[in-house]
């Protein structure tokens, strides 16, 4: 038996996969972009960013979220909350159901490896974020034209911020996907794990506030359980998006640009253990769940 | 004409716990050719045809397409074979005209919509194009399935249980479909448990029963080795040893095997006895009550091989 002679060399094994990830992408995209959901969510993002917009202006001096530097930034933030939630958790049915009903199967009889359909998935969910990201800016500068507010320059800086902090939640809804196998099994894993970090937080914050008030009478035991809080809450902080996005824009605002690209190359940096994660355990798993 | 792909296994193997699905088993499928991997049900078909297919990890041995190592990322390959899985699923929510450019795009077809004209015209689904999948029948799926596998006129064509739930103008059109595709020279792999259904498709056939490969020859070769002999059960008034031994002695009789009153004579193919074994009959005073003759058909033959019965009729099978 002799080889066959076009043993494909590296370079053309990569522009293959390119090939394949950008046909995956574009199928997802269009795919989610039709749907109803993205346009349902970004709605409800843009009304709760008009309601707080409103509240901003009316009571100038309430402190809700940035808005006291930037009302404005309100709808992009609050847009890359909803969105890169509701995103990532499409990404992981989407997943999940590929794996589950075995159209993977058929994907990977083809021109498809791991990699490309991991990283091809993971694109079409950002890139529909990003179209709305261009949609809550559009909405933005409508609001600073007819408010005759004064636009500011580093909105860009806050966009990227946003991208990024969608890129990771994306990224980990692919890596519940692959774990979960059953879609069921993979948002369950998806919304527990977010449960359990945001409950942390917000124990952290009320045992906090608790040990604040009454600061002479609790007891050391409180005291313990306020200190262990913390510090998970502190380890959270590196690994949650959200914070990590609060960090970057609240950065931005106080023109601390390194401490911004930090909190950029975090995100980037987690995104991209994620999704080599999710490539490593779908080869490990197998396309059938059978190792 | 382009060349087909080959496959080639050595000592394929797939363990399940202690459950062994695929034993060492050995393939050598040839460019162009068009091969039956029969079996019963559980005899490993699917479990083989995955294995080659690289969507799951053999326990032992390898499988080399074309001489290349089966993996995940050999793109150029896996872009020249087109598969039709025993249950297959679809994205219900596309168009069967999206999902199949879809898939044109995906393998980098030429003249993606002339093709998938073509096929689907073929395969009476031209009118329903536009129709969501989550819409069609069992059949039209399995059609379209077909479609799919072949838009990008493959090299190497895989189908597991290709027909089953076909109607049979539909099975007409697969099978027009398979020739077409084996005519351009692609090399066909076809699984199936019934071996009637490959018959006219394939020139040769592989069998497997319980992992193991337990008979290969050419489809003629078999039809050969089938209908070489052939059975006339008399049944008469009464039956002594005598008249066994008379039977016996006729030159064209090989073999008699008595049950009560019957006789089941074994002869060769050569030509047609009944005449003479009346005469006989006749010769002898017997009273002849009943004469049948019987066929063994393909069908029975494989159930027969893959009982393992084969091993004493050939001495060909694989240890
Ligand atoms: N994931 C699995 N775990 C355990 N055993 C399995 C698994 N998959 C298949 N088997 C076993 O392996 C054997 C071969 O299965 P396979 O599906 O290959 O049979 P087949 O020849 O395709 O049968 P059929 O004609 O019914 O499709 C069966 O006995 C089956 O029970
Ligand atoms: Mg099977």
């Amino acid at each position: 038996m002799k080889p066959r002679d076009n043993l494909m060399t590296y370079q053309s094994k990569t522009k293959a996969r390119l090939h394949a990830i950008n046909v995956l992408q574009q199928r997802n995209s269009r795919s989610k972009l039709w749907g109803l959901g993205v346009f349902l969510t970004m709605s409800v993002a843009m009304g709760v960013s008009s309601i707080l917009v409103g509240n901003v202006i009316k009571f100038s001096k309430a402190n809700i979220l940035l808005s006291s530097k930037q009302p404005l930034l309100v709808p992009i933030l609050v847009n890359g909350v909803l969105l890169s939630l509701y995103l990532a958790l499409l990404a992981s049915a989407g997943i999940s159901k590929e794996y589950d009903k075995g159209t993977l199967e058929t994907l990977m009889v083809g021109p498809v490896d791991e990699i490309s359909f991991v990283i091809g998935n993971f694109l079409a969910h950002l890139k529909v974020f990003g179209l709305t990201l261009l949609a809550a800016l559009g909405w933005s500068y409508l609001c600073i034209w007819l408010l005759n507010f004064s636009p500011r320059p580093d909105i860009i800086a806050l966009l990227f911020a946003n991208l990024f902090m969608a890129s990771e939640l994306i990224a980990f809804g692919v890596l519940t996907a692959v774990w979960g196998g059953k879609t069921k099994n993979a948002l369950i894993y998806f919304i527990l794990i977010i449960l359990f970090l945001s409950g942390i937080q917000l124990a952290n914050s009320v045992v906090a506030s608790i040990v604040q008030i009454e600061n002479a009478h609790v007891g050391n035991s409180l005291i313990l359980v306020r200190n262990v809080l913390t510090t998970t809450n502190r380890f959270i902080q590196w690994i949650s998006p959200y914070s990590q996005v609060r960090y970057a824009m609240q950065s931005i605002l106080d023109q601390r640009y390194f401490a911004y690209l930090l909190s950029m190359g975090l995100m980037v940096l987690q995104t991209a253990l994620l999704l080599i994660g999710s490539v490593l355990s779908l080869k490990k798993k197998g396309v059938r769940g059978i190792v | 004409m382009k060349t087909g792909l080959t496959v080639e296994t050595k000592n394929l193997t797939k363990r399940y716990g202690n459950f062994t699905a695929v034993n060492h088993l050995n393939l050598d499928i040839k460019a162009g050719e068009s091969y039956g991997f029969l079996g019963p049900n559980g005899a490993g078909k699917t479990t083989t045809l995955m294995m080659l297919l690289g969507i799951l990890k053999p326990t032992e041995g390898e499988v080399r397409i074309s001489g290349e190592l089966v993996s995940s990322d050999a793109f150029n390959t896996k872009g020249l074979i087109g598969f039709v899985p025993e249950n297959q699923s679809f994205y219900e929510e596309m168009s069967a005209w999206e999902y199949l450019m879809f898939f044109a795009k995906l393998y980098q077809t030429e003249r993606p919509k002339e093709r998938g004209q073509e096929i689907l015209e073929h395969l009476d689904l031209w009118a329903w194009r536009d129709v969501l999948i989550s819409g069609y029948s069992n059949g039209m799926k399995r059609k379209l399935g077909f479609a799919r596998a072949t838009i990008h006129s493959p090299d190497l064509l895989v189908l597991d249980e290709p027909i089953a739930g076909l109607d049979p103008l539909g099975i007409i059109q697969i099978r027009e479909l398979l020739m077409a595709e084996q005519e351009r020279g692609c090399t066909l792999l076809i699984s199936s448990h019934i071996l009637s259904e490959v018959e006219k498709t394939v020139n040769r056939v592989g069998i497997i029963s319980k992992g193991k490969m337990v008979w290969q020859d050419t489809m003629e070769n078999l039809q050969q080795w089938v209908t070489e002999k052939q059975h006339i059960t008399i049944t008469l008034s009464s039956v002594d040893n005598e008249i066994i031994a008379g039977f016996r002695s006729l030159p064209f009789v090989q073999e008699v095997i008595s049950e009560g009153n019957s006789l089941c004579l074994v002869m060769d193919q050569a030509g047609d006895y009944r005449e003479d074994i009346s005469r006989f009959i006749l010769q002898k005073n017997l009273i002849l009550l009943e004469m049948k003759e019987e066929k063994t058909t393909l069908e029975e033959a494989f159930v027969n091989i893959t009982e393992n019965n084969v091993q004493d009729l050939t001495g060909e099978t694989e240890r």
